[in-house]
C-alpha cells in the first residue's frame, strides 16, 4: 500500500495547521452541522472534517464514525490534500491500487467509496485537511451532490479562515501587550535614571555614617579605648546604617524590577501611600509639603499595581521639578483620592507655575523638553492608564499650579 | 580646646561624625538645622563648623552668608553630596574654607578639622598681641 507522498512544503503546511490551534479542541456545532448535512445530501453513512498533521488525521467533526483520529499512513485525506484545488473521488477502493490493501478498506469501516474536498488556509494557502464523505458501498456521486459537497466544504473553509483571523488578532494583541509592558518597564528605568542623583545623595548618608563609625572604632582600637557599652552602641549604629543603605537599594530594585504583566485587584490608596514612602527622601530634600487627602475606605481597581505606582512616581517627580523655582514654604503637593459613581478618581496638584504647554500637549511624547519638567514619561503614563481602561488629563492655570486627574474604573 | 559645631539634619550622620571627632580628641556640639545653630548664640566657642549643604529651612549656603554678614570668622567646612563647580564656588565666595564631598573620607575629615582649628586659632588671636 503506497503511503501518500508528503507535499513539497510540508513544514509550511504543518505550521499553518498549528497556527490554527485547532487540533484536539472540543467539537463545535457549526462544523458538526456541515458533516451532518454532507452525509445527508450525499447519501453516505459517514462524513468527516479531517485535519492532517504529521502522524495522524484528526476529526474536527465526524458523522457516522466514533473514532476521533486515525494514523496518517491509512488516511485517504492525506492523498486528497496533494491536489488542494481538486476533489479526490474514489468510487471503489477495492479496485484502486492506492487503497486496495488499506486496513480501512480490508477491515472496519470497509471503505469503498470516498469523496473529499481539500480545505485550504487563507494566509498561507496550505491544504490542511478535507471535508469528506465515505461509504462502505462502491457507488457514484452525482454532479449535484459534488456541487453540494463543494459548497459545504467552502463553508467549512470559511469557518477555519475565521478562526485563523481570530488567532492572528489574538497574537497581535498579545504582542502589543508585551510591547506596552516593555515600554512601561523602560519608563521605570528612565525614571530611576532621573532619580540617580537623588539616590546617590541618599546612599551617601549611610555610607558617610558607616565610614565615620568604623573610623571611630579604629581610633578606639588604637587607643585601647574599648568600653562595652560604648562599642555596642557604635556597632548597633553601624548595623543600622548598613540596613538603611540596603533598604535604599531594595526600594530602587523593587521599582525597576520586571513585573509580570498581570492585573489584580489592588487598592489605589495603598499605591499612593507606597509612592509617598518611595519618594520620602526626594520630598524632604525638595522641601515639598505633601498633603494626602485619601478616601477613608480602600479604593479597589483591577490593575497592575507596579504600573500604577510608576504613574504616581512620575507625576510626583514632575510636580517636584515644577516647583523648583517656588519658595520652599509655598511648595505643596496635594494628593486626593475618592470614588465618583463607578470611577476611582485621583488628583495630584502642585503649586508650581502651571504647565508651559497646552494641557493636551503634555501627554505627547517628545513634544515637550525636559526643561518643562515633562518628558516622554507622561506619554507612557497615559498609555498605562489607557491600558487600564481609564483616562488621564491635565489642567493648569498660569501661576496656580497644575492638576493631573486620573480616572479608573472601579473593580467590579 | 575649641569646640567643633556640626550642623546636619541627618541624625545618623550627625551622631557618627560626632563620635568620630570625639574619639579623635575634639569637643563637639551638634545641631539639626541652621536655625537651631543660629539660636544657640555666641559663636566664639567654636573653632570650626561642619555644615551640611542641604538642610531643611535655611540651607548651608544661606547659613554661610548670614555668618559672613555677622562677621563670624569661624572656619567652616561644607559637606555635600553632588554639587556643581559653580555651587562649590558659591560656597567659597560665601566664606567656606573647604568643601568635602559625601561620603567624606574619615581621615580627610579629621585632618581638615585639625587644619581648620589651627587656622581659626591664627585668625582669632589678635595679631601682634605679644607686642602690646
Amino acid at each position: 500500500m503506497p503511503e501518500a507522498p508528503l507535499p513539497l512544503d510540508e513544514p509550511v503546511r504543518l505550521g499553518a495547521l498549528r497556527g490554527l490551534d485547532i487540533l484536539d479542541t472540543p467539537s463545535e456545532g457549526a462544523y458538526d452541522d456541515i458533516v451532518k448535512l454532507a452525509a445527508e445530501l450525499c447519501e453516505t453513512p459517514i462524513a468527516l472534517i479531517s485535519l492532517v498533521d504529521e502522524h495522524r488525521q484528526w476529526f474536527k467533526a465526524a458523522h457516522g464514525l466514533d473514532a476521533k483520529e486515525t494514523p496518517r499512513a491509512f488516511a485517504f485525506c492525506a492523498h486528497a490534500i496533494h491536489a488542494p484545488t481538486e476533489p479526490l473521488i474514489v468510487f471503489n477502493a477495492e479496485q484502486d491500487p492506492r487503497f486496495s490493501d488499506n486496513p480501512l478498506v480490508t477491515g472496519e469501516p470497509n471503505i469503498r467509496f470516498y469523496a473529499g474536498i481539500p480545505l485550504v488556509t487563507k494566509s498561507d494557502q496550505q491544504p490542511i485537511g478535507t471535508l469528506c464523505v465515505i461509504s462502505d458501498e462502491a457507488r457514484e456521486l452525482s454532479d449535484e451532490q459534488l456541487k453540494t459537497l463543494t459548497v459545504l466544504a467552502n463553508h467549512a473553509e470559511k469557518l477555519l479562515h475565521l478562526r485563523e483571523a481570530t488567532k492572528q488578532l489574538m497574537n497581535q494583541q498579545f504582542e502589543l501587550q508585551q510591547q506596552q509592558h516593555e515600554l512601561a518597564r523602560l519608563g521605570r528605568l528612565s525614571l530611576a535614571g532621573e532619580l540617580v542623583a537623588e539616590v546617590s545623595h541618599e546612599m551617601g548618608q549611610p555610607l558617610y555614617a558607616i565610614s565615620a563609625l568604623s573610623a571611630t572604632l579604629e581610633v578606639m582600637n588604637e587607643q585601647r579605648g574599648w568600653e562595652y557599652g560604648r562599642t555596642s552602641v557604635l556597632i548597633g549604629r553601624l548595623q543600622e546604617a548598613c540596613s538603611h543603605a540596603g533598604q535604599i537599594l531594595t526600594r530602587l530594585r523593587q521599582f525597576v524590577r520586571n513585573v509580570p504583566p498581570e492585573f489584580e485587584t489592588c487598592d489605589v490608596n495603598e499605591i499612593l501611600g507606597t509612592t509617598v514612602e518611595f519618594l520620602d527622601f526626594q520630598c524632604r530634600r525638595n522641601e515639598v509639603d505633601i498633603q494626602l487627602n485619601l478616601a477613608s475606605s480602600p479604593l479597589k481597581v483591577h490593575a497592575n499595581s507596579a504600573h500604577l505606582q510608576q504613574v504616581a512616581v512620575n507625576l510626583f517627580i514632575n510636580a517636584f521639578e515644577a516647583m523648583g523655582d517656588v519658595e520652599p514654604s509655598e511648595r505643596a503637593l496635594r494628593v486626593t483620592s475618592r470614588q465618583e459613581d463607578e470611577s476611582i478618581v485621583v488628583e495630584i496638584s502642585d503649586s508650581g507655575p502651571g504647565l508651559k504647554v497646552s494641557d493636551e500637549a503634555a501627554f505627547t511624547a517628545f513634544r515637550t523638553t525636559k526643561a518643562d519638567g515633562l518628558g516622554m514619561g507622561l506619554s507612557i503614563c497615559s498609555r498605562i492608564i489607557e491600558n487600564h481602561s481609564g483616562s488621564i488629563s491635565a489642567s493648569s492655570r498660569t501661576g496656580e499650579g497644575a492638576t493631573f486627574r486620573i480616572e479608573l474604573p472601579k473593580a467590579g | 580646646m575649641q569646640r567643633v559645631g556640626i550642623i546636619d539634619d541627618d541624625n545618623r550622620v550627625r551622631f557618627s561624625v560626632q563620635v568620630l571627632l570625639e574619639v579623635s580628641g575634639f569637643d563637639v556640639e551638634t545641631f539639626a538645622s541652621a536655625e537651631e545653630f543660629l539660636a544657640s548664640q555666641d559663636f566664639s566657642r567654636f573653632g570650626c563648623l561642619i555644615v551640611d549643604f542641604r538642610l531643611p529651612g535655611l540651607n548651608g549656603l544661606e547659613l554661610l552668608r548670614i555668618l559672613k554678614r555677622q562677621q563670624v570668622l569661624t572656619p567652616t567646612v561644607v559637606s555635600s553630596g553632588f554639587i556643581t563647580e559653580s555651587e562649590e564656588a558659591d560656597f567659597i565666595a560665601a566664606g567656606a574654607s573647604a568643601v568635602l564631598h559625601k561620603p567624606v573620607e574619615p581621615n580627610q575629615l579629621v585632618g581638615t578639622i585639625k587644619d581648620m582649628l589651627t587656622l581659626g586659632g591664627d585668625l582669632q588671636d589678635p595679631p601682634y598681641s605679644e607686642a602690646g
